[in-house]
Order: C-alpha cells, then structure tokens, then sequence
C-alpha cells in the first residue's frame, strides 16, 4: 500500500469518525461505518454476511457457474452419483443436481426477498398506526395481528397457498401473509415508546398532520429493529418456503427449488442418500447465514442482550 | 421452528403492554375475541381451500347422485355463515363433530393423539433444557470467549436447519445404516397394544406395567425424534439463558458478592441462576408450547402418530371438523402461555408492578 | 467449570442413550405383518367404503356372493352363494347361499342379510350405490328372497351373460351384513353408517379386531370360514406411510410385506436374497386426458400430434422401470378384450409432432396447463412430457395437487390437460369401453361424471355408442373380441383420452411368505402360508 493511499484511507477514517459531522450525508455515512465496525467486531455476524453475498452471487452468475442447463432430462443418465461430469450425481430424471442446486438459489433468493419487500412495510404501517393512534384502532389492528399469530406459521402458508393454488408467487404471498404479524407487533411495541417521547411531542405541537408524524418521525425510528427483524424472519422464511415446496406447494416443476428437490430426493433416501443431503444443506446454509448476519444486526444496535 | 423465533417478541410485547390485560374482565374478553376470531379465520380459509372433503369421502367413482347426497350430509350445501353458526353451537355444547378421515368423533382421536405428542414433547423439552441451560449459562459466564460463539453457533443452527431433513439424514444414518435407534413409528409392531393404556404415555405406562421390552422398544423409537425436537428449542433455552445470565451477571451483587471472596461457582450457581429461574421456566414453557406446532413436520417424518400429523392430514383433504378443533386447541395453547408469560412477569418486573 | 457444565449437558441424553439396544425377532409364524400408510381411512361401511387400501381390507372381511379366481381375473367362482344362474334374457339372477355360515355375533347369515345390505346400500345413496345404478340395480323391489337361502335379483339392463356376474364379486355390492347387530347401533337414522366407519359386520374369513387410524389395523381369523380357517390366524397392518421405512422394516425381518414399493428400491430389493417379488399387471390405465372444450386441444391434428410427445419407451425403461407396461390401447392386458401385446402404434417422434402441429397452424406452439397427482410417478411423467412439448414449442405449466383435489376438477371438466390413472371395477372390456369410449350425454347438466369420456368433453360418435353398445349384448366370444378390437384402434386414432401405460403391482414379500394370491385386481390374504 502506498503512502499516499494510507493517507487518504486515513483521511476518510477520520471524516467517518470525525465528532461533529458537517452534513446529513457525513452523519448517515457515520453511523453506518460505526455500525460496521461492531457488526466486524462479530465474527459469526462476518460469516453471515460473506455466505449471503457468496449465495447471492452464485444466484447472479449461475449461468456461468452451473455446469450444465437445470432443466435437460437425459432419461438414460438418470441417478448417476456424483463424478466428475456430475459433481453431485443426477436425479431422477437425469438432470444435472449441481446445477439445480445453483440455480435453486436464485429460487429461494427470490422467495426471501420479494417477502421482505412486502412484510416489511406492510408489518411497519400496521405496527405504526396501530402504536401512534392507539384506542379502538388499537384494539382492532392488535386482535387481528394476535389471531394470526395464534396459527402455527406453516400450517397458515400451507392453507394460504392452497387456496391461492400452488405456484411460486402464491408461495410468496402465502408466506407474506403468515410473517407479517411478528412486524407489526414489534413495531408497535417500538412506536409506544416513541410516541411519549419528547421529540414527537414537539412535532406534534408545532402542527404536523398524524400521517406526517407517522410517516416521517415514527416509522424511521422503528426501522432499526424492524430491519434486524426482517433479516432474522428471512431465516424462518427460506425454511417455511422450503417447507412448502417439500410438501408440493411451493415452485411446481420443473423449477428447480431445494425444498421440492428435497422431496424428490425422498424417494430415493436409501441408495442416492446425497440426493436428499444436498439440498438440505444448501437451505441450512442460507438459513444460517441470514441467522448469523441478523444476530449480529441484533447485537450491534443492542449490545445488552 | 419459525415458532420458535417468534416467541420472543410475542413476550416483549406483552410486557410493555399492562393496561391491556389490567382489567380482568377486558382480558378474558380480549382472549374470547381471539379464539373467535381464529376459529373464523380458520373456518372461512377452510372452506376456500381447493380440498374438496366430499370427493375425499366419495372418491373417483361416484355418480353426481350421490356426490349431492354426500354433499347434503356434510351440511355442505348451507350458506357459509349458517354452517359456521352451527359449527360454534356444536362447539359451544362441546361436540367437535366425527373427523371425515378417520370415521371416528374428533374428540376420540384427539385423546388418542395427543398424548403421543405430549410424550415426545415432554422427552424433547428434558433434552432441550438439559442441555440448553447449561449452555447458556457458560456462554454468559464465557461472554465473547470461544465457548460463547460455539453456543451460538450451535443455537443459530438449530434455528436454521430444515427439521424434517435432519430427520430424513437421522434416520437414515442411525436407523438404515447403525441401526442404533428404532425407525418410524412409536413402538415396534409386536408390541403395539402390549401394555395396558393408563396415561396414554407409552414411556409411563410400560413403565408402570412392568414390561421393560416395551418400554425398551418406545425409548428407542422415541429418542430420535425427541433428539431433534429437544435440539430446536434447546437452541432457544440456550440462547434465553444466555440473556438472563448476562442480565444478572453484571448486576452489582455479583461484583460485591466476588469482591467479598464468594467463588465465582458459588456466585453463577448459588445467586445468579437462582434469581433467573423463574424467568426460565417461562422460556421453557414457551418453547413446550411451541413443540405442539414445531412437531408438525417431525410427526411426519418418522410417521409419530400424533396430533402434527393429525392436523395436517385433515388439512390436507379439507376435514374442517378435525381442522377446526386443532386449531383451536393450538390457539388455547398459545394464548394460555401468552397469559402465564404476562402474569409472571408482572409479577416478577417490579416497574409493572 | 467448563468441564462440569459439559458433563451436566450430556448426563441427560446418556440416560436416554441407555434405552438403545439391539433385539431384533422374526415375525410369529401365524402372524401376517405388513406395513402400509393408513393415513386416511375414512370408512369401512361397504355401502361408502371408496379408498383403495381400506377396501382390500374389507374384501378379507366381506365375501361377495360370487368371487373372482386367485389366479385368472377373468374366471368367476363360487363365493358365499354355492351355485348361481340366470333366466334367458340375462337379466334375472338366482343365487343359491351356503348353508351354516355365522356372523362374528353368532347370527346366521342368510339371503335376507345380503338382501338388507343391498337395500340399505340403495337407500343411503353412497357410492355403492353409484356402483349398483351401473348394474341397472336402482331399486330395493330388484331384490326377492324367496327363502332363507335362496336370493333373487333382477338387474334392468341388457348385458352379454358372460358380463353380469361380474357385478356380485363385488363386495361394495353383494356381500352379507349383521343386520341386527347393525342396526343395534344405529342413531338418528342413519342405518348403522356411524359404527360401520370404523367397524366391520360382515362374513368373510376374516373379523375386525382393532382398527386405529394413521396407527394399525389388526384382523382375525374367522375359524368358521367355509373353506375352512385362514393360516394365519392375525394380520397386523401397521401404519407406516414412507415407503423407505417401509422397506426398511422388510429388509431387517420386523414385517412380511411392505405393501408400497418405490420404483427406485425395486433393483436393490429384488436382488436381496432374503426378499420374494411377485409382479401383476393392474386393472389400470395411465392416460393423458384433453379437455374438448379448449378450441386448440379439440384440433383432431393437435390431439395426434400429442400422441408422439410422450416418450413411451424411455419412461417404461427409466422412471417405470419394472412398474408399468406400455399400453395404448384402453383394455388392460389379461383382460377379456384386450388387444394383442404389442400392438401399441406410437412413439417418441418429436418432427412429427412439429409437422402435425403446423399442419394444425400451430407451427408456432401454445401454452396449456397440465395436472396431475402429487405421488409417483406422475410429476416424473409429466415433467418428461414437458420437456418433449417444449421442443415443439408447446409450453406446458404443470400443476400437481392432491388425487381429491384432481376429482374435483375432473367432475367440474375444469382443467385444459390432465395426467392420470383411472383403476376399473372389474377385469371385463365392458367395463374399459363404457369409461373411456361411452359418453351416455355431453351435456355440463348431465353430469356424466363416471364416464372419462364425459370428463374430457369428448363426445364420440355415433359409432363409438353403437359400438359398445353391440359387444355389451354380444354372446359370442369370438365376435365381442372382434368388436373390442375395432373399438379400441378407433378409440386410439381419435380419443382425446391418451393411453400411455398399465401398471404393474409389485409385492414386495420377506422370503419366509410362500404364498400370497394376487390377480391383478385383489389380493387374498386367507390363502397366505409362511414357513
């Protein structure tokens, strides 16, 4: 490393570390450097976020990185074990199962992040309002969000997708449906705390409209905790999305989806047990990772639990 | 699984929220309306589900004849509401009604399943805190050493595996190829109905009949499931222990308690973990509770014959009777914990109090 | 500290470890046991019994007045009616009953004990009922009982006499009930159907001794049998619903029989020395259906060009390896009727398919939707079907569900393609034709819903009615074959019902069972031996 590049590495240390930021944009990069350095602080949190980027990388590149197409069936190679024309062996239909596996991360990154798209903010508004406007409104969000939260999380997926009928995007609505309740009550129980708060007190008594309270000074104070909710809820949802597609609910075939593959795979459990191991694993693997990423996010804005 | 995670901020919640339960009258209220509401919702997405429990009753081969004529039986041809009315009446004079799939009343089948449920809940919840407190507690007392990240990193992947899978691998290694453990099923075939059933526990009653065969033969079917539904909510205890621990740990009787030359054995065991005690049998509660749904796909997997696999085959073809009776059995289940969580911990939190 | 936190961890799941410990024993010589999935068993009242697996038990329990033979499905013996015959026209039946035979009660079983059971059948309208108007059996005046031993029964419909015994093997139809003992149990009306869900009051050669839901069914044996007592005096079904687990019970000696195989253990099984296979072909078809409402699908053309998408050879090879036949025709072979093997006219041929879809003007493809079960081998089936479509364009969405779920659509005709197994009644060409080639009116209000003609909104031609209608009637051996023939490569040039395989039924048997009959359509369990 040069001299002079040190000394701009150091001159942008100092800039993120300086005490008084000079702008909005400095305090923002602030705050997310100091929250990287304790979230580097965690090494199990590093792992989390190295496997995420690694997964969602194969996700992106999976042309060039599977071997062969996801879809070719060669009825005459079917359930080879794994050699060096194919890595993990072939499946039942004698497709490439490496490459299923590979291009199955696009699947289930899919499923993640379209339901973090939606649970997030529809949990938020709920909690927010719910929280801010308290009384009747209250009793009625919070009811219906307990009534949810009753219902064992599969078995509500499992009977939204079945009335929905079964297809990938019906699994994503399904399993959207079933995880916002958990949003919406922590971002309640946050927005309670907020709203006493002498801050909003002020907003509220130099005129500012409820919705513009809501929208612009209490759901940007709850989106911290929401957000390390999500990410810990995306571990629960690949499994519940993994879940459905062992059970035939999920993406339909020929998509290729580790819960759907894992269900295959069954039937095949005792001579081609590593058919069944696979994708397994490749669920736990992205499981643990948004486990282990948002654990970390936990700790970092809340390091007393 | 999911259940699990959940949990946590269920209780939070609650505890930030006394005046709700305050009134003793608006809490019992509040309780009625949610099982109301769940049985609702349960019912109306049942009936909107594409499973057609009269071409489950009628099979393939019917004629359009009998198809109405079963359909009629089922009181299927009501308008929705009507059916629902009658279904509240008939729950209301405690009469679940017969589960399409089975022939038999639902409440018959539920005293059936059930207890095997709550045998294997019971012998994951000994594993699941015998192993997870003692974990947690080292973690808190490791804070940021190795033995701290090993337990979370062993909690984390108990949140994060697919349990039917660890229980296709778990079979597959202990039972096909060591053939350490028995295989699906709770009790080998010959000793199906061997003992006399008292408490419906097969562990207590061969137990209490004497017969170690069979209580050898039950253990051994149980313990596989039990190990991965105990290693789930250990994930959990562990990760709860941890918390109170740290909680209590750098509580200022335990600096002055080591400074006055207590050993710090004496000091974890003696002050600190008594005073969490409470706040664990809460956690494991919770996590018991929670063993009722996270058995679902555990049930199966090793075809356990109990009220996971129940409820999901009912789900399956539509049987909204059985559905119905689960589901509001499941949301007692939930809301009785919810209950205790909130007493125990106005009782013990002295800013609620 | 660190090592008694560990040692503290551990003790509990020692003292469980302790419970593990090895004994293994054969199963008792008098003892069947299998293994089967009896995660549903809705009922085993023979006037509504529908599934599968709870029937073949029934049939144990529920002799019918005449029986097929174990051996060949198409010869009709005796069963508890001793000798049987039929007026001149063909359609007034006499049976003649054995005598002594009891009910598991003590009661005698007589001609008014089937006669009630069929009345009663009638007068529920469950689906023996449906089963009984296909016989043109609709009214409880049908059935006389001059004496106690003597049954008479009029059916109202025109049959070749070689046809209608087929009608009482049938134990939904002509099997003996303890009215009495019955009809103690009755509630609210509802003739026993309450008590029979879950109990059996039949004559057979078995009675029911425990039956659990999604956990066992035990029979035993009735030592009053006509034919004399079953060997083995305890058939114990046990609830296991994976086939590997299933499998894996067989292959360590806990069981006799595992009665679900997957096509992917059958080479590993069949070469283990300890395991005995006895394979028979089905009463079944495996066939691709073709909505006629779609205005694409109806396309004569279209319909051809599907018939050399499906790779008949290499699926039977791969995925059906040694479960399945290839059978394009709708009679099943060992049928009366069916045509000679072999004679299956197409295969995988993917630029004739091309040619015939542009001739067709769909040169450029379309896109449909395919259901089909969620169990074996139907989404391997499907997705190889997928494939071979696409190559000419034809993009298909597959969509698998449940087999209740799949009913439904086939009685609501709301689907565009579906992929399926239909299981026949009875091992005579009658039976195939009337399914598959009969549509009595094409109507959505006649709700024709028994006839797969009728499901795919196909309404053959006056030929096809013609046709059936002739070989029913047809006494003569030679002439019905010869119009089974005609009908079926009609049926296989124009239907837009695709016949693609007929199963096989393996049974998967430990070595120490000697004996275990099976024809293809039932399995006898009172004629089981084991060393």
């Amino acid at each position: 490393m040069t001299a002079h590049s040190f000394e701009r590495n150091a001159s942008l240390r100092s800039w993120l570390l300086v005490e008084a930021p000079q702008s909005g944009f400095q305090a923002w990069m602030q705050s997310f450097y100091l929250a990287w350095l304790r979230l580097a602080a965690n090494p199990l949190a590093v792992i989390g976020v190295v496997v995420l980027l690694g997964i969602g990388l194969v996700a992106l590149m999976a042309p060039w990185i599977a071997t062969h197409s996801p879809f070719d069936q060669v009825l005459a190679d079917r359930l080879q074990r794994p050699s060096a024309a194919h890595w993990l062996g072939t499946d039942e239909l004698g497709r490439d199962v490496f490459s299923r596996i590979v291009y199955g991360a696009r699947t289930t990154l899919y499923i993640v992040g379209l339901v973090a798209v939606i649970v997030g903010p529809i949990g938020l508004c709920i909690g927010a309002t719910a929280g801010y406007l308290g009384g009747w409104v209250e009793a009625v969000l919070m009811r219906i969000t307990d009534i949810f939260l009753s219902f064992p999380s599969l078995i509500l997926a499992l009977a939204f997708v079945s009335a929905l009928g079964p297809s990938l995007d019906n699994a994503i609505i399904a399993i959207a449906l079933s995880s916002w309740p958990g949003i919406a009550r922590l971002a309640r129980a946050e927005t309670l705390t907020i709203r006493s708060s002498d801050y909003v007190d002020a907003v509220r008594v130099m005129g500012a409209s409820t919705p513009r309270i809501i929208f612009k000074h209490v759901m940007p104070m709850c989106l911290p905790s929401v957000v390390v909710r999500v990410t810990l809820s995306m571990a629960s949802v690949a499994l519940t999305a993994a879940g459905l597609g062992f059970l035939g609910l999920g993406a339909q075939p020929p998509t290729p989806e580790w819960g759907a593959m894992l269900s295959t795979a069954r039937q095949y459990l005792l001579e081609h047990w590593y058919l069944a191991a696979m994708p397994g694993l490749a669920i736990l693997t992205v499981s643990l990772a948004f486990n282990l990423f948002g654990d970390g996010l936990r700790d970092m804005l809340n390091p007393r639990s | 699984m999911s259940s699990l995670t959940d949990l946590a901020p269920r209780r939070n919640t609650r505890l930030r929220l006394p005046r709700w339960a305050a009134p003793a009258l608006r809490g019992g209220l509040s309780v009625a309306l949610t099982l109301l509401g769940l049985l609702a919702l349960t019912f109306f997405i049942g009936r909107v589900l594409p499973f057609d429990p009269i071409a489950a009753v009628v099979g393939e081969k019917a004629d359009a004849s009998v198809y109405e004529n079963v359909r009629t039986k089922l009181g299927l041809d009501q308008p929705l509401y009507i059916q629902f009315v009658m279904f509240l009446r008939d729950m209301l004079s405690g009469n679940f009604g017969r589960a399409i799939f089975t022939g038999n009343p639902v409440a018959d089948d539920l005293r059936h399943v059930i207890p095997a449920t709550v045998e294997l809940a019971t012998v994951a919840i000994v594993i699941g805190s015998g192993l997870g407190i003692p974990f947690g507690v080292a973690a808190a007392v490791y804070r940021g050493k190795p033995i701290d990240h090993a337990v979370r990193l062993l909690s984390l992947i108990g949140h994060s595996v697919p349990i039917f899978w660890l229980g296709l691998m778990g079979l597959i290694v202990f039972y096909a190829w060591l053939g350490w453990v028995g295989g699906s099923g709770r009790v080998d075939i010959f000793y199906l109905d061997a003992v006399p059933k008292r408490t419906g526990l097969l562990l207590v009653d061969s137990a209490l009949a004497g017969d170690w065969d069979v209580f050898v033969s039950a253990a051994r079917h149980i313990i596989l499931p039990a190990l991965l539904l105990g290693y789930s909510s250990m994930a959990y205890i562990s990760r709860m222990t941890r918390s109170f621990m740290l909680d209590q740990l750098s509580q200022e009787y335990v600096t002055t308690a080591r400074v006055k030359g207590l050993s710090r054995r004496r000091v974890v065991w003696g002050h600190a973990f008594r005073n969490v005690l409470v706040q664990l049998a809460t956690v494991i509660a919770i996590s018991y509770g929670g063993l009722l749904e996270g058995a679902v796909l555990t049930e199966t997997v090793f075809a356990w014959p109990g009220f996971g696999q129940y409820l999901t085959t009912a789900l399956m073809i539509g049987d909204m009777n059985a559905v119905l009776a689960c589901t509001l059995i499941v949301g007692l289940v939930f809301i009785c914990l919810n209950l205790i969580t909130d007493l125990l911990y106005r009782f013990l939190d002295p800013r609620t109090r | 500290m660190l090592r008694r936190l560990t040692r503290a961890a551990l003790a509990g799941s020692f003292l469980l470890g302790l419970a593990v410990a090895p004994g293994q024993a054969a199963t008792p010589k008098d003892v069947f046991v299998m293994a089967s999935d009896l995660t549903t068993f809705i009922t085993f009242d023979p006037a509504a019994a529908n599934e599968s697996f709870p029937n073949e038990l029934l049939r144990q329990m529920c002799t019918p007045l005449l029986s097929l033979d174990h051996k060949d499905p198409s010869k009709v013996v005796a069963g508890i009616a001793e000798t049987w015959s039929s007026s001149p026209d063909g359609k007034t039946w006499t049976f003649s009953l054995r005598r002594g035979m009891v009910f598991p009660s003590g009661n005698p079983v007589t001609s008014s004990s089937i006669a009630w059971a069929m009345r009663r059948s009638i007068k529920l309208n469950l689906v023996s009922a449906s089963l009984m108007r296909d016989w043109g059996l609709t009214s409880q005046d049908q059935i006389a009982t001059p004496d106690d031993h003597t049954l008479v029964i009029t059916l109202a419909k025109d049959l070749a006499p070689s046809v209608t015994p087929f009608a009482f093997t049938n134990h939904r139809m002509g099997s003996a009930l303890d009215r009495d003992t019955i009809m103690a149990r009755e509630k609210d009306g509802d003739l026993g159907a309450g008590w029979l869900n879950t109990n059996v009051a039949c004559y057979g050669p078995y009675r029911l001794n425990t039956l659990r839901a999604q956990e066992v069914a035990i029979l035993e044996a009735n030592p009053t049998y006509w034919k004399g007592a079953p060997a083995m005096k305890r058939i114990i079904v046990r609830h296991v619903p994976e086939p590997g687990a299933q499998r894996l019970l067989l292959e360590k000696n806990d069981i006799d029989y595992a009665k679900s195989v997957e096509a992917s253990s059958l080479a590993a099984m069949v070469a283990n020395p300890e395991l005995r296979f006895q394979f028979q072909p089905r009463l079944d078809s495996v066939y691709l259906a073709l909505n006629q409402k779609d205005p694409i699908l109806s396309n004569p053309k279209v319909i051809e060009a599907f018939r050399y998408l499906i790779d008949y050879q290499g699926l039977r090879e791969t995925v059906q390896k040694g479960r399945a036949e290839i059978r394009q025709s709708f009679v099943p072979a060992g049928v009366f009727g069916a045509l000679p093997k072999g004679e299956d006219p197409y295969r995988l041929d993917i630029a004739k398919a091309k040619a015939l879809l542009t001739e067709a003007g769909y040169g450029d493809g379309f896109k449909k939707t395919v259901l089909t079960m969620t169990n074996y081998p139907f989404p391997d089936l499907a997705q190889n079907f997928q494939q071979n479509a696409a190559k000419v364009g034809v993009t298909l969405d597959i969509r698998t569900m449940a087999t209740a779920q799949l009913y439904t659509l086939m009685r609501s005709r709301d689907f565009q393609m579906l992929m399926a197994v239909y299981d026949y009644d009875y091992p005579d060409a009658n039976d195939m034709a009337l399914r598959m080639a009969y549509n009595p009116d094409n109507s959505d209000a006649a709700k024709a819903t028994n006839f797969l003609a009728w499901r795919a909104a196909w309404a053959p031609d006056a030929w096809f009615k013609q046709q059936v209608e002739a070989a029913q009637l047809e006494r003569d051996p030679a002439k019905r074959t010869a119009l089974y023939a005609e009908l079926q490569r009609r049926h296989m040039r124009e239907s837009p019902i695709i016949g693609i395989f007929q199963r096989l039924g393996a049974m998967a048997l430990h070595k120490r069972v000697k004996r275990f009959e099976y024809n293809g359509a039932e399995l006898f369990y009172d004629t089981i031996e084991k060393e």
